[in-house]
């Protein structure tokens, strides 16, 4: 009967062995189909994602792109606009597409619309309102967003152009074409005798319809050059006198001082300037430049002349 | 000893190695993908923040434009012009229009090396600079425009620009924008 300890010990000696040298024993461990199959999930969700940023960051971009060129046509548009005097400026909507340039069209999917409109500041019951244009410019255009889903834009711009605070009118003879033709007669009437007064005579120079909506002070400078046509009967301290006239619109004529009274034979040429205050908003007048020699004799007519207005706003004390 | 050996064989190491192959171009190709639409994703936005501040200066400069130099002035019925040079403020926004001491010459123009410059010159001092506004590898075109029923102190000015990049659709980017110049103290039709 063998030793049954002698077995054992065999027995044991190998397990020791394999603890102490597991070099003899390759355990190999690999990766399992269950392991690839997640790893490619994870990577399939990242792959995903990554497209999924790309082609958004292409709609973005897009969205972008066209919100610019919407900005860049309406604000060509509102330039274009403000270019324009006060006046120039009509109330009314207009419209269009893209920007025209010498016969051709860029930006086309991008629509516009200009709308100008009266308005008025100030409206309280003591003051009187000032008078500006709104302009408003809007632009829209068709986007899409990352599903395709078509999506309309719109952008607006919004700007003003005040009621102008000095304004400028002026009328000439000879007038070129196109011109208001004036005067009708050019020879200077004889005034009467004395004491000079201002009879029915006929407006030499006329700016007619003026009109502000604010009230005015106003500088009417004259120019006159003269031609003598017939020297009988003219003495050296014969005169020839000038005068501005305002008339508004119930055909009320005020004449104006200082009156230039100027030596026939000695000055050819006539220059005044006279100021007048207090003209009323939204009330027409005509200003006309009126002459007159002081005898009847010899004959004078008008070689050029000019006559210009200036206008500066004034406005009551705000209370 | 126990040995236990699991080796390869030929056919799982010509298939590991060709799988292996095919997603590695796959990654390569996505990398190269990827890298290239985000650099015409970004030459896009640049092109658009260079047209967008050649127009803005431009913009700004002109509009207090005192004297415009005879070969700028535009036809009443009409014309296009792809070089604009004109008597400004050397301080855009310090306005002296009754003092020309403090005014340069500019001038946009297209360099001999296609780029779209901004000349300037100090006629007291004779220095001349140049900054470049939008460079020719964009391949910048500009012109300026008077329309005959616009004002006659208002212009437009457009600026195209080309990228050098094919986007996702295969075509290289094409920008063309527009501004308008006003100018408060001058017409620049004669």
């Amino acid at each position: 009967m063998r030793s049954r300890t002698k077995s054992v010990g065999r027995r044991l000696s190998i397990r020791r062995r394999i603890k102490t040298f597991p070099m003899n024993v390759q355990a190999r461990k690999s990766i399992s189909l269950l392991e690839v199959l997640i790893f490619a999930a994870i990577f399939s969700l990242f792959l995903i994602t990554l497209v999924k940023i790309l082609l958004g960051a292409r709609f973005y971009q897009r969205e972008a792109e066209n919100r610019s060129i919407a900005v860049g046509v309406a604000s060509t548009k509102m330039e274009e606009e403000l270019a324009q005097s006060y006046s120039g400026l009509v109330p009314g909507t207009k419209s269009g597409k893209g920007i025209a340039v010498g016969g051709a069209l860029y930006n086309d999917f991008v629509d516009w619309q200009v709308n100008v409109t009266q308005k008025y500041e100030g409206e309280l019951p003591q003051r009187i309102p000032i008078p500006y244009k709104q302009i408003e410019v809007t632009s829209s255009y068709e986007d899409e967003d990352s599903r395709g889903r078509k999506l309309g834009r719109t952008l607006r711009l919004l700007n003003f152009i005040p009621y102008p605070y000095i304004h400028m009118s002026g009328i000439r003879y000879p007038s070129r074409t196109g011109e208001t033709v004036q005067p009708s007669n050019t020879i200077v009437p004889f005034g009467g005798t004395e004491p000079f007064t201002w009879p029915d005579l006929p407006p030499l120079l006329r700016i007619e319809n003026i009109k502000f909506e604010t009230p005015q002070n106003i500088l009417v400078f004259y120019n006159l050059s003269l031609e003598i046509d017939n020297f009988t009967g003219l003495a050296d301290d014969d005169l020839i006198s000038s005068a501005v006239f305002v008339t508004d619109e119930f055909g009320n004529a005020v004449h104006y001082n200082p009156q230039a009274n100027t030596p026939i034979m000695t000055q050819p040429i006539i220059n005044n300037v006279v100021a007048i205050s207090g003209l009323q908003p939204n009330r027409t007048y005509t200003v006309d430049v009126r002459w007159k020699k002081d005898k009847d004799a010899g004959s004078i007519h008008l070689r050029e002349g000019n006559l210009i207005l200036f206008a500066v706003e004034t406005l009551p004390p705000s209370p | 000893m126990i040995k236990r050996k699991k080796n390869f064989t030929l056919i799982e190491l010509m298939l590991g190695i060709a799988m292996i192959s095919i997603v590695y171009l796959a990654m390569t190709a996505l990398s190269v993908f990827l890298i290239n639409h985000v650099l015409a994703y970004s030459e896009t936005s640049a092109m658009h923040m260079l047209v967008n501040y050649a127009l803005e200066d431009m913009k700004v400069r002109c509009i207090s434009a005192v004297q415009l130099d005879d070969r700028s002035y535009f036809s009443s019925v009409g014309e296009s012009k792809k070089a604009f040079t004109f008597f400004g403020e050397k301080e855009i926004y310090t306005i002296t229009p009754d003092d020309d001491r403090d005014n340069v010459w500019y001038s946009y123009e297209l360099d001999d090396k296609k780029n779209l410059v901004l000349k300037e010159r100090d006629p007291t001092t004779g220095v001349e600079k140049q900054e470049i506004l939008i460079g020719a590898r964009y391949h910048p075109d500009v012109e300026f425009t008077y329309d005959p029923d616009t004002e006659p102190h208002y212009l437009k000015v457009r600026i195209t620009v080309g990228g050098q990049r094919t986007g996702v659709k295969g075509e290289k980017t094409k920008i063309t924008k527009f501004e308008g110049l006003r100018f408060w103290y001058l017409s620049v039709v004669r």
